[in-house]
């Protein structure tokens, strides 16, 4: 018996059946829902390549149950670019080379959105603390904490520019 | 004794002048798909009916399979199949010594060995009905490390590998004994590594469709036409009957290449469906069944003069290559005679030894084997530096190859940078104040190390081809079978194209392999596609590019002679008398080629084979056409409270010729710098019983921003006269020296030089503490046992399946 | 899919649909939680684990319950401080009268795994894992923490230790810390030994609490040892109170630690190593817990 689901998924109330309350964001993004870009890594909470924004804080979708989302805000990898372009954080990845595979990359945009949307201006520490939340087997790291303080930048202007 | 094969290029031919494009911090063109989430990766593929699958493993290190019961699993509603062995073509397939079904047939020789699958409508579904599977062992002894493997009436792995020896070889190339005999300074020890696994964040996965007697697998090889052959034999198939064409790759460095069982059982299952199916591994079958580094035991002896000169070396090497050989074989030869084109030996000696155990296979992974090579000999190297009283970097200057040196298995060196790399890397790490003022607990160290651009090892071929189509919009399309795994090799490859065809990188496409449509090629693997896949293209553009320069002179009526291109536009002069140069798009010259009666596309082709020789039995032979270098230097702290070491800073100076991306060859060297802090420290598992205790990351840890150093990284002023604008491979080679340099630092900083990897704080702390580094209750010869630390007096049972912070 | 082992056959029954409520406040939780093979659910992190390890599911109803009010918040009395079950670890991290008052409690509770992994854990939910590794139930031990169970038509209370004596239907509703009188010379400490310098289990987690007397006598010691078999362990320290807390107090703090303790061997260490490293880190704990009862640096 399907359980119906209620929440807020990229900006638009959606309503979907799930079978399972039990089962996880990652699965329903993924198989049922058609979001690929969250990746599963490990689905154990530890990889953080299946990092979403769920009310405005970063969480590994693997560990976050369905049947826990009823009438929460969830925002995905899908949501941050469209039609006027990346979002700075995806911007800073581009131009700082901030990716090989790109396998873990949408999971470190999201949890430096995520930290961007809670602390506008973090400082080093902050942002080490959160890309130390994502395994990288490729970069060593380097990059991404480059792209993580172009970000930053980046978003004080367009913060700047706005004003 | 070398069958000779290519000439090894002369004298270096001068430096091109660059063309902007080389050298330059060039996008990515595959950026914007990675960061918005929409590169399609192996478990991204969705077919209408597309079915998933699961697979039974063997719960034992060695047994004999006696029934398998499916009948329970075949009747949960949404089954589509079941196989076992019996469902195979029961024919064995490998690399280079064919030793694998791809369902067991009658022995499991691991844990994790595939024993039966499932396809279902779902993937919970998939899992459910292999929980139903119920397959009855006779549990066999097994042989769970080298030492066991090699005693005297060991069990044996394979019927067919007596003293479960998979592959052996033996040299003495120059006396290495009586060399010995008459050094002054002789030096040795033991050293061994241990199973290190790629841990690309993106797990092993394959869809495969079947269209009358063809199937299409869609897979994240790293190999696609290597992998397409060994799935035909696995399959009992023509070659014709496969088709492999490559997604996105989330991460390779080597487990991607093709040698385990994922694929072949995927498309078994979708012959036998009638339907699309998917199978991906789970990251605890990534664990148990993938094909991790080779642990590898070394004995090494080298001798010197008094004054630093290096006479000889002698190994004896022992490597574990678990249950199935894969490319295992081929990396026993990279780390035999690999770093041997480091230093000016007068002679080496070596016995190599590929040993069946039943533990996980072993295969292809970043080094290659050198990482291993590199760790042991370069302890050895460390130890002499010491006994000699010279300074590291300086023992190293003193005995470096330089151009033109040839290795004793005729390794012939065109460009070498390696005293430069050394001079720099100890400059980066100040080498000299830090040595002049240490600090307690704070321990330098230098390491080398030398790798291929592309190596011939598979057949008589190291070679790549590729075709240049000139597009009717002033683009340019690649074709080329190399593919992606992430380094950004089609980025690379683009630039080259751009470079010689004088168009924006940005109006360069280059494919993705698909063995029905692209070039052949051998792909990602031995740091090979800049320096050939580099070579294949610049030669098809250089000739697409005589082509469009043809056909312009053909419209204009101009001297191809005169014209050039360049910002997407054919240009000449202006003619005498006239004021306005000549400026025609790309595209419409094309176009107009094309649409002329009897026109013809704009197609160049290039091909190029890497300018080595086939080593023989014995290895001897020039491997590749170009070998890059690396120096790297460490820095480390050790807290003698717990043994825990801090890698403060490590210094890499690079030899890969010309750096044709700087952020890209940046990101392989401190990438590859990462994996080997890995290797050196944190990467282990606890093992029971043949397998790990808990094959998940919740006991595998990778390095995390963390915990990495400040890094140094710089490229020595160099260039390849055989390479893509004197490019050369860049992709393994700084891996290769890491556990080495970390070692030597630690018994810099506190004394204790610790022989088996990973340092752990432990050992490290044991040994400062009593001189050993293993427990005092466990002091003894250290085997090359896989469950290093003592067996726990009341360790909770069974493991738990834990992640941070587990509620309920 | 990982199948090692024949185990016992899932029954169908398996694969029935788990029921998932969401209590609207304690009694409705207590009552669902009354109902059988009915068990509550924190953040869902431990459950979604089990799933993924497919574990045997017994559970047919999970009860929602880290949104109750009555498991909310963190209330402050005059003698005591009330963390609701419900309350997630990075709350308790971040909360700056709990830093200043109970560290070792905030700094346990913000070394678990990453920010975003203490977002989502409850602290009840991490307790009632009776994991013997966790950070919490270490710290709140060396406290002296007691947790308010309730079931159905009951109520009683457990010293942090005794979790495992929770039954089914029952639900931790908080956990209670005492609150020391103003001006009191207390000062408490975690040392989580992170042995490989990633994020990760412990090899050995030690809670230190340390409170002086006028003349800077120990008035009251306690240790709290982690990642050992029954942990996590309170040590006893015997007649350590009366002694100044000097480095012959700290180093027998430190043996008696080791010696109360039986850490097992995994990846993490070899046993013999570990006791050594729980000496190690109880000196440390000890010895920083002084420190700022003493009304040092970093109080």
């Amino acid at each position: 018996m399907a359980v119906p689901l209620r929440f807020r998924l990229n900006h638009e109330d959606v309503e979907v059946h799930v079978q399972d309350p039990a089962s996880t964001l990652l699965d329903l993004l993924r198989n049922d829902l058609g979001l690929t870009g969250t990746k599963s890594g490990c689905a154990i909470g530890y990889c953080g390549a299946c990092t979403v924004i769920v009310d405005g804080r970063a969480v590994p979708s693997c560990l976050q149950l369905v049947g826990l989302l009823e009438g929460r805000e969830v925002r995905t990898i899908e949501d941050l670019s469209g039609p006027d372009g990346l979002d700075p954080v995806q911007t800073a990845f581009v131009t700082c080379a901030g990716m090989q595979c790109g396998f873990c990359t949408p999971g470190h945009v999201m949890a430096l959105r995520a930290l961007l949307d809670q602390e506008p201006e973090p400082d080093e520490e902050r942002l080490r603390q959160t890309v130390d939340g994502n395994y990288c087997r490729c970069t060593g790291y380097v990059k991404i904490l480059d792209s993580a303080r172009e970000a930053v930048s980046l978003q004080k202007s367009l913060t700047g520019e706005a004003r | 004794m070398s069958t000779t094969h290519a000439p090894v290029p002369g004298l270096p031919r001068e430096r091109d002048v660059l063309p902007p494009v080389i050298g330059s911090a060039v996008q990515r063109i595959d950026a914007v798909e990675k960061v918005t989430g929409r590169a399609s990766y192996a478990a991204d593929t969705r077919i209408p009916r597309m079915l998933h699958a699961a697979v039974v493993r063997s719960p034992h290190a060695h047994a004999r399979v006696l029934a398998v019961d499916t009948s329970r699993a075949a009747r949960v509603p949404g089954v589509h199949a079941v196989i076992t062995g019996a469902d195979t073509a029961q024919v064995k397939w490998g690399a280079f010594r064919p030793d694998l079904y791809p369902l067991a047939v009658e022995r499991v020789r691991y844990v994790g060995d595939e024993v039966a699958a499932v396809a279902a409508i779902d993937l919970e579904t998939a899992r459910y009905a292999a929980e139903l599977i119920r397959v009855e062992y006779e549990v066999l002894p097994a042989v769970l490390d080298l030492d066991a493997a090699l005693a005297d009436g060991a069990p044996l792995v394979h019927d067919d590998a007596p003293g479960n020896l998979a592959h052996e070889f033996a040299f003495d190339r120059g006396g290495a004994r009586e060399w010995l005999e008459r050094s002054d300074v002789v030096v040795e020890g033991v050293w061994q590594s241990t199973r290190q696994w790629h841990g690309s964040i993106e797990t092993i996965g394959c869809t495969a469709e079947w269209s009358q007697d063809r199937v299409t697998m869609w897979v994240n090889t790293q190999t696609p036409f290597l992998a397409r052959q060994r799935y035909a034999t696995a399959l009992g198939l023509p070659l014709r009957a496969v088709r492999v064409v490559q997604t996105e790759i989330g991460g390779g460095f080597g487990g991607k290449s093709g040698d385990d069982n994922t694929s072949v059982i995927c498309a078994i299952l979708a012959r036998k469906t009638g339907r699309p199916v998917q199978l991906v591994n789970t990251r605890e079958e990534e664990f148990l069944a993938s094909r991790p580094r080779i642990p590898m035991r070394y004995h090494v002896r080298l001798g010197f003069t008094s004054d630093g000169l290096v006479t000889a070396k002698e190994i004896d090497l022992v490597a574990d290559n678990g249950a199935y050989t894969g490319k295992a074989q081929a990396v026993l030869g990279a780390a035999t005679v690999r770093h041997d084109a480091l230093f000016t030996y007068r002679a080496v000696k070596a016995r190599s030894r590929l040993v069946y155990t039943n533990l996980v296979p072993t295969g292809a992974f970043r080094g290659f084997g050198n990482p291993s090579a590199d760790w042991a000999v370069g302890q050895a190297w460390d130890l002499a530096a010491t006994r000699l009283g010279i300074e590291v970097p300086d023992l190293f200057l003193l005995n470096a190859v330089e151009s033109g040196s040839v290795s004793p298995h005729n390794h012939r060196i065109s460009s070498c940078e390696l005293k430069q790399c050394i001079r720099r890397a100890a400059a980066a790490i100040g080498w000299y104040d830090k040595r002049a003022a240490p600090t307690p607990h704070r321990g330098l160290a230098m390491g080398v190390s030398v790798h291929v651009s592309g190596r011939r090892s598979f057949g008589d071929y190291d070679g790549s081809s590729a075709i240049v189509r000139l597009t009717e919009d002033g683009r340019a399309a690649v074709i080329i079978g190399e593919g992606e795994i992430g380094t950004g090799a089609r980025t690379t490859l683009a630039q080259i194209a751009a470079a010689e065809l004088g168009l924006a990188v940005a109006d360069i496409s280059v494919s993705r392999p698909d063995t029905d449509l692209t070039t052949h090629a051998l792909g990602a693997l031995a740091s090979r596609v800049t320096y050939v896949a580099g070579n294949a293209v610049k030669q098809a553009a250089e000739r697409a590019c005589e082509q469009l320069l043809a056909a312009a002179a053909r419209q204009t009526g101009r001297p191809a002679a005169e014209l050039w291109v360049e910002d997407g536009h054919v240009h000449a002069p202006a003619m005498p008398g006239e004021d306005t140069p000549l400026r025609q798009p790309v595209g419409t010259v094309v176009r107009a080629e094309l649409y002329r009666p009897g026109g013809e596309p704009i197609v160049g082709l290039g091909s190029f084979d890497n300018p080595s020789e086939f080593p023989d039995q014995l290895r001897y032979g020039n491997e590749s056409g170009a070998y890059n270098f690396v120096a790297e230097a460490a820095e480390v702290e050790v807290d003698p409270a717990t043994g825990a070491v801090t890698v403060l800073e490590l210094a890499a100076a690079v030899d890969c010729g010309t750096v044709l991306n700087p952020p890209l060859a940046e990101g392989q060297v401190e990438g590859a710098i990462a994996q080997g802090l890995g290797m050196a420290l944190t990467e282990r598992f606890d093992w029971d019983g043949g397998a790990p205790t808990r094959p998940n990351f919740v006991d595998y840890k990778m390095p995390t921003a963390g915990v990495m150093p400040k890094l140094h990284v710089e490229f020595a002023d160099s260039y390849e006269p055989t390479g893509p604008f004197g490019a050369k491979g860049v992709g393994e080679i700084a891996l290769d020296p890491v556990p080495s340099i970390v070692a030597s630092a630690v018994a810099d900083a506190v004394g204790v030089r610790v022989h088996e990897l990973p340092i752990t704080a432990e050992k490290i702390f044991w040994g400062i503490r009593t001189g050993s580094t293993t427990p005092p209750e466990q002091a003894g010869p250290g085997g090359l046992s896989e469950s290093a630390e003592p067996a726990p007096p009341d360790r909770p049972a069974p493991p738990r399946d834990r992640a941070p912070g587990e509620e309920r | 899919m990982t199948t090692l082992d024949h185990g016992p056959a899932p029954t169908d029954a398996a694969r029935e649909p788990v029921h998932l409520l969401r209590a609207g406040s304690l009694t409705d939780a207590l009552a669902q939680l009354a109902t059988e093979g009915a068990v509550p659910l924190g953040g869902g992190v431990g459950h979604a684990l089990a799933r993924q390890a497919r574990r045997p599911v017994t559970a047919r109803t999970l009860v929602a319950v880290a949104d109750i009010p009555e498991l909310a918040g963190i209330a402050w009395t005059d003698d005591r401080i009330v963390i609701g079950a419900g309350v997630r670890l990075d709350a308790i991290a971040s909360d700056t009268r709990l830093r200043e008052e109970w560290p070792v409690v905030a700094e346990a509770a913000g070394s678990v795994a990453t920010a975003r992994i203490r977002r989502m854990v409850t602290l009840g939910g991490n307790i009632a894992a009776r994991d013997d590794s966790h950070d919490p139930p270490v710290a709140l031990a060396a406290a002296g923490a007691v947790l308010t169970v309730r079931g159905a038509g009951h109520r009683r209370t457990l010293p942090v230790t005794e979790v495992g004596s929770l039954s089914a239907g029952e639900l931790v509703q908080d956990v209670r810390l005492p609150r020391s009188t103003p001006g009191a010379r207390i000062g408490s400490a975690y040392e989580k030994f992170l042995v490989r310098g990633v994020w990760e289990y412990a090899c050995v987690n030690v809670g230190a609490v340390v409170a002086l007397d006028e003349s800077g006598t120990v008035e009251r010691l306690s240790v709290a040892v982690g990642s050992v078999t029954g942990g996590p362990v309170v040590v006893d320290l015997g007649a350590l109170p009366g002694r100044v807390p000097d480095a012959d107090l700290v180093a027998e703090a430190a043996r008696l630690a080791a010696a109360a303790t039986r850490p097992y061997s995994d990846v993490r260490g070899s046993a013999a190593y570990k006791s050594l490293m729980i000496a190690e880190f109880t000196r440390r704990a000890v010895s920083k817990a002084a420190l700022r009862a003493a009304g040092g640096a970093d109080r």
